[in-house]
C-alpha cells in the first residue's frame, strides 16, 4: 500500500482526510510537537512544526504522496505568513531532500480575482488576485504558498486543489452568509449561489487526487459540491436542523453601493489610505458575497470524483453530530 | 545618497520598511538596496515588494551591497553577532532594542562603533510618539510643577501570544528578564524621557511568575526607582495577565497629573481648575471632553492606519536628518548606556522575586 503523508491531520479537515486516506493509504500524520490529537492505532505520527527547518527528510524517506494541508487562518499576517508560506517553504525542501516526489497541495478560492461580471462562472480559467492590498491576510498568503507549489512542480508532480467554502459540524453557520453585529447576524444579500463543499466530500477529492498525482499532475482544480443552494435556501436548510442566530438580510446591491461610496470618500479624504473592516471594503465584499457561478467539472473528469454526499444531507449529518456532540459533552458535565 | 539594507523581515520590519520606503518616494536621499533573512520566502516577499535586493546570507549582503546603514530587525538573541558583523563590515546600525542583553556587551557595541568610526543607534520609538512628546514637554516646562512621581505600566495577555507558543518557544526566554526583556527598553526609556533631569537608580524590583504560562520565568514585574537629586519616584509595572490590555505614562507633578495610553491617543490632564472647590467638577468636565475627543481620535488614526508605532517614523527621520547633516543622532550612546544600566539594576534583584 502507498505511504501518505498528511500535514494539518488535527484540523477541521484533516482529521476527515486521515479517516478517508486510510482507505487507500499507509497513512503518516504530521502535527505539532504540543498537539494533544489521537489517532488511530494504524497512524504513524511526526511531531514537528513546519514553521522551522526540522530534519524531517530520514523520516520522509519512504513516503510516496505528501498531502499539505496545514495553514493558518488567524492572526496578523507576519503570523499567518509564518503558519502558511514559511512552513510549506520547509516542507517542501524536505521533500526535495527525501527525495519525495508527489504533492497534493491545497490551496485555497480566496485566491481569485472578484472583478468579474456578477452572475458570471468563476472556474479554475478565472485570474488570480493581483492587487495583494485589496484583500486579507489570508488571501495574500495562500497566493504566495500556491506559488511555492507552482515553482516545486516544475521538477515533481504537483496537484493544486482549490476547495470552495467547506462546511460540516461545527462550521454550519457560514462567514459566506454574512457578519455577527452584536447579538444578531447581519447577512449580506439572498440569491447568491455559495461555493460550498462537504468536508467529507472534499476529503474524498484530496484522497483522490493523492491517488491519481501522476495522472493529474500540473492540474489546479476547483472542488466544489453539486446543486450549490443560494445563500438563502443553505440558511434555510441550516434553520431546519440548528438553532441559528437572529439574523437580518441587506440586499447585495445596497451594501456593495455603500461601501462603494466609502471607498470612494475614503480616496478623497484620505488618499485611499484608510482601512476600514472588511465588511465595508468593496474587493473584500465581493469575494465573500458577489454572486458567481461554479463548476465542479474539471474536478470530476480529472479525478473521478464525485460528491457522494449532497448538501441537504450534508446539513442534516453535520446538524446530528453536533447535536450527539452536546449531549455528549452534557452528560459528561454531569458526571 | 544613503544606501540602506534591512536584516530580519518579521513583523516589526514592516514599520522601518514603508518608513525607507516611504521616504525614499518622498525625498530620493535614502535608498533600500537590500534585505535578508535566513527564509527565503521572507527575503523573497519583501525583495519583490519593496523592489530592493533580497539575501540570505547577512555576509554576502554586506559584502554585494555594502549599505551605509543595517537596520537589524531579528529577535533580541541575535542582535549583538548581526550588530558586531555590520560594523566589522562598515555599516553604521540602526538595532531593535535591546541592541544587547545587558549594558557591558552594549557599551563593547558602541565602543567598536567609534573606533570604526560608525555609529550604532537603538529603537526608543515610543519617545517620539506625539503624546509622549508632549507629555515631556510639558514636564519640562513646569506645567505639572515639580514631578513627584512617573509610572509606565504595560498589561498585555500573552497567554495566547506568540511568546506563549509551546511548538516554538520564542528566544526571547533567553533573554536575561525572559518575555520582559521584549519590553522593559521601552519601560526604561519612558520613565526617564518624561522625567527629564532625573538621575534614576533602582531601589527595588519584585520579579514574579504568577499565571504559570508555559515558557515564562517572570510574567509580572514590579519595579521602583529613585533620583536623589529630584526625589522624583519612578515605578514601571509589567503583567502579563489582566484585562485590557494597557501601556500607560502617567507623569504627577505638585501642581498636576498627565496621562497617556500609547494604546490610544491624547494626553489627560488632572490639575486645578478655578480653585480646590471646583475643580473636581471642571476636571471631570475637561475628562469627558478629552475621553470623546480621544475616542473620536482613536477611531480616525485606526482608518487612517496610523499606530502606536507612529513615533518610529519621526525617530528615523531624526536618525537620517542627523546622519545627513552630521548632527548628533536623536538617541544617544549615552540614552542607550543609562537605559542598559537601569535594566541591569532590576536583572541583579530578580532572585528575590522568585520564591
Amino acid at each position: 500500500m502507498a505511504r501518505v503523508l498528511i500535514t494539518g491531520a488535527t484540523g477541521f479537515l484533516g482529521s476527515v482526510v486521515i479517516e478517508k486516506a486510510r482507505q487507500s493509504f499507509d497513512v503518516t500524520a504530521l502535527v505539532r510537537p504540543a498537539s494533544k490529537a489521537n489517532f488511530p492505532d494504524d497512524v504513524n505520527v511526526i511531531r514537528a512544526d513546519l514553521r522551522k527547518p526540522v530534519g524531517l527528510a530520514e523520516q520522509l524517506q519512504d513516503i510516496d504522496v505528501v498531502i499539505h494541508l496545514a495553514a493558518a487562518k488567524s492572526g496578523d499576517f507576519y503570523d499567518q505568513f509564518a503558519g502558511t508560506v514559511i512552513s510549506t517553504e520547509n516542507l517542501l525542501n524536505e521533500m526535495t531532500e527525501a527525495g519525495v516526489k508527489n504533492l497534493v497541495g491545497i490551496s485555497s478560492f480566496s485566491i481569485y480575482s472578484y472583478d468579474g461580471r456578477k452572475g458570471g462562472l468563476l472556474d479554475e480559467e478565472t485570474p488570480r488576485l493581483s492587487n495583494h492590498s485589496e484583500r486579507d491576510e489570508y488571501s495574500n498568503t495562500k497566493l504566495i504558498q500556491e506559488d511555492l507549489f507552482l515553482d516545486f512542480s516544475t521538477n515533481n508532480n504537483v496537484v493544486i486543489l482549490r476547495p470552495g467554502m467547506i462546511f460540516g459540524a461545527g462550521e454550519l453557520w457560514h462567514p459566506l452568509l454574512g457578519s455577527p453585529l452584536g447579538p444578531i447576524f447581519l447577512r449580506v444579500g439572498s440569491s447568491a449561489t455559495l461555493p460550498m463543499t462537504y468536508v467529507e466530500n472534499c476529503a474524498d477529492a484530496i484522497v483522490a487526487a493523492a491517488v491519481n498525482v501522476d495522472s493529474a499532475a500540473g492540474e489546479i482544480i476547483n472542488i466544489v459540491d453539486d446543486e450549490l443552494p443560494t445563500q438563502n435556501e443553505y440558511a434555510k436548510l441550516v434553520a431546519q436542523h440548528t438553532t441559528v442566530p437572529k439574523n437580518y438580510t441587506i440586499p447585495w446591491g445596497v451594501w456593495r453601493t455603500m461601501a462603494s461610496g466609502l471607498g470612494l470618500a475614503s480616496k478623497m479624504v484620505f488618499k485611499g489610505k484608510a482601512k476600514f473592516p472588511g465588511i465595508f471594503e468593496g474587493p473584500k465584499l465581493d469575494a465573500r458575497f458577489k454572486p458567481f457561478t461554479y463548476s465542479n467539472a474539471k474536478a470530476k473528469e480529472t479525478l473521478g470524483w464525485s460528491p457522494k454526499i449532497s448538501i441537504a444531507d450534508a446539513i442534516a449529518k453535520s446538524a446530528e453530530i453536533e447535536h450527539q456532540s452536546l449531549s455528549k459533552s452534557k452528560a459528561d458535565n454531569v458526571k | 545618497m544613503v544606501t540602506v539594507a534591512v536584516v530580519g523581515v518579521g513583523p516589526i520590519s514592516e514599520q522601518h520598511l514603508e518608513f525607507l520606503a516611504h521616504h525614499n518616494r518622498k525625498s530620493n536621499q535614502i535608498e533600500l538596496v537590500g534585505v535578508c533573512d535566513l527564509v527565503s520566502a521572507s527575503v523573497n516577499y519583501a525583495a519583490s515588494k519593496y523592489g530592493c535586493r533580497g539575501f540570505k546570507s547577512l555576509d554576502e549582503m554586506l559584502t554585494t551591497v555594502s549599505p551605509d546603514v543595517v537596520h537589524i530587525l531579528t529577535p533580541p538573541n541575535t542582535h549583538v553577532a548581526l550588530a558586531r558583523q555590520c560594523l566589522e563590515a562598515g555599516s553604521n546600525v540602526i538595532c531593535e532594542k535591546p541592541i544587547a542583553p545587558d549594558a557591558t556587551k552594549a557599551q563593547e557595541l558602541i565602543d567598536l562603533a567609534q573606533a570604526k568610526g560608525l555609529f550604532i543607534t537603538e529603537s526608543h520609538n515610543y519617545k517620539f510618539n506625539e503624546e509622549i512628546v508632549e507629555l515631556t514637554e510639558s514636564s519640562t516646562r513646569g506645567d505639572l510643577g515639580e514631578i513627584c512621581e512617573v509610572e509606565v505600566r504595560m498589561a498585555l495577555d500573552m497567554a495566547e501570544s506568540r511568546f506563549a507558543d509551546q511548538n516554538m518557544p520564542n528566544p526571547i526566554h533567553d533573554m536575561p528578564a525572559g518575555v520582559i526583556h521584549d519590553f522593559i527598553t521601552h519601560l526604561t526609556y519612558l520613565v526617564t524621557t518624561v522625567a527629564p533631569g532625573s538621575d534614576f537608580r533602582v531601589t527595588d524590583a519584585n520579579w514574579r511568575n504568577v499565571s504559570d504560562i508555559p515558557g515564562f520565568e517572570w510574567d509580572n514585574l514590579s519595579v521602583e526607582l529613585f533620583c536623589e537629586k529630584t526625589k522624583t519616584i519612578g515605578r514601571i509595572r509589567f503583567d502579563a495577565r489582566t484585562y485590557p490590555d494597557e501601556f500607560t505614562v502617567t507623569v504627577r507633578g505638585t501642581e498636576a497629573s498627565a496621562v497617556n495610553n500609547i494604546f490610544s491617543p491624547g494626553v489627560t490632564v488632572t490639575k486645578l481648575r478655578m480653585g480646590k472647590q471646583l475643580s473636581p467638577l471642571l476636571n471631570g468636565i475637561a475628562g469627558g471632553i478629552g475621553g470623546v475627543s480621544s475616542n473620536a481620535k482613536d477611531l480616525v488614526n485606526k482608518v487612517k492606519r496610523k499606530t502606536p508605532y507612529h513615533g518610529l517614523a519621526v525617530m528615523l527621520e531624526q536618525t537620517y536628518s542627523a546622519i545627513q547633516a552630521g548632527a548628533p543622532l536623536p538617541v544617544s550612546d549615552s540614552d542607550i548606556l543609562s537605559t542598559a544600566k537601569l535594566v541591569d539594576e532590576m536583572v541583579a534583584l530578580q532572585t528575590k522575586g522568585k520564591a
